[in-house]
């Protein structure tokens, strides 16, 4: 069995808007023999919000979270894209800059606390193609794929290379190869990791609106039936603002949008309520109907 | 959200329900909030402390 510390972020958590993405992939693990064993008293990444309002302050609580991964030994996923980006960039800050290392160090020793730079803050999606590899995926397959056109779609947040991601950072694969692997048809999708507009869909809802208008654009006029995601932001904003693009520009999109832990999890044939499907705002029953057993 | 947008926007609030609804049928958004103990919570607060008592940025 594969072990990695978890650090679920407030999207996935228990009370999270995406816990479907934390349900599914603790489902899937458990399929795949993986166990992820979350952080005790994990606190808040902090992301864009206090980044901006204190930087120093934003680096020492990501850095408490990884202190706390230290003492377990293994590599930390953290599925979310934003506290991927947020833990990552201050372990390479961390390492990378005396003067950040410093005002880590003090803070932490503060609340009793020391981290020597020694985890590694990876994606899920990371794991499952490197660790896991697509053969040993595509063996699991239990149910019928074939034909299900899905657009896979990365956001701009942890495909960025500066923090150590593995994928390409302007036109990543992973996840085109795990849906194909899976038996599905990776659409293309040029706009795979472009941005839905993330948290700026609170402030500036209209430009947000654009954005996310020209992701279901391009992933509807290539085909796509179901699209697929792997940051819990960038799925909550195409998926329940569709409706909301659908009155601001007078179109009639339906398109579900599922994490890819979900469609897993739907291929090796897990109960439904398990990957919680039923929390996505556009139904996807209708997209899903032609997934069979395989024969 | 819910104080950004009562402090910001309070019309902008209203327009929001349906969708706070919508998440809330989904059970997308809880009313309940998960907590940390009371010691991490302590040794959140003087890592925050420390780390505010040294400056902003870089």
């Amino acid at each position: 069995m594969k072990q990695y510390s978890y650090y679920p972020g407030c999207a996935l958590a228990e009370e999270g808007f995406g816990r479907a993405f934390g349900a599914s992939t603790l489902a899937v693990n458990k399929f795949l023999d993986i166990q992820f064993m979350e952080l005790e008293d994990w606190n808040c990444c902090g992301s864009v919000p206090y980044d901006t309002l204190h930087e120093t302050a934003s680096f020492c609580i990501c850095a408490r979270n990884l202190a706390l991964a230290e003492k377990n030994g293994f590599d930390l996923v953290a599925p979310c894209s934003s506290c991927y980006v947020f833990l990552s960039r201050t372990n390479v800050y961390f390492k990378k800059y005396p003067q950040i290392k410093s005002a880590v160090d003090e803070a932490l020793k503060a609340g009793g606390l020391e981290y020597h730079g020694n985890v590694k803050v990876r994606k899920v999606l990371d794991v499952y193609v490197n660790d896991i590899g697509y053969d040993t995926i595509a063996a699991k397959v239990k149910k019928n794929l074939s034909g299900l056109k899905v657009a896979c779609y990365y956001g701009c947040q942890e495909v960025r290379p500066v923090f150590g991601g593995r994928d390409h950072p302007e036109y990543p694969r992973y996840m085109d190869k795990l849906t194909m692997a899976l038996g599905a048809e990776a659409i293309p999708f040029p706009l795979k990791s472009r941005c839905c507009g993330s948290s700026l869909i609170i402030s500036e809802e209209a430009s947000s609106l654009k954005l996310i208008k020209e992701l279901l654009d391009s992933a509807i006029s290539n085909g796509a039936e179901v699209m697929v995601t792997s940051c819990p932001l960038c799925q909550l904003n195409v998926d329940a603002y569709q409706a909301a693009v659908n009155r601001k520009y007078k179109t009639d999109y339906h398109l579900p949008v599922l994490f890819f832990t979900q469609l897993m999890g739907l291929a090796f044939g897990l109960p439904e309520k398990e990957l919680g499907l039923e929390m996505c705002v556009v139904p996807a029953r209708k997209a899903l109907a032609k997934i069979g057993d395989r024969g | 959200m819910v104080r950004y947008y009562l402090r910001t926007s309070p019309f902008k609030a209203m327009k929001m329900l349906p969708m706070a609804l919508g998440l809330l049928t989904h059970k997308r958004i809880s009313v309940k909030m998960g907590k940390m103990s009371a010691p991490a919570v302590k040794q959140l607060q003087a890592i925050i402390d420390k780390a505010e008592s040294t400056g902003g940025g870089w």
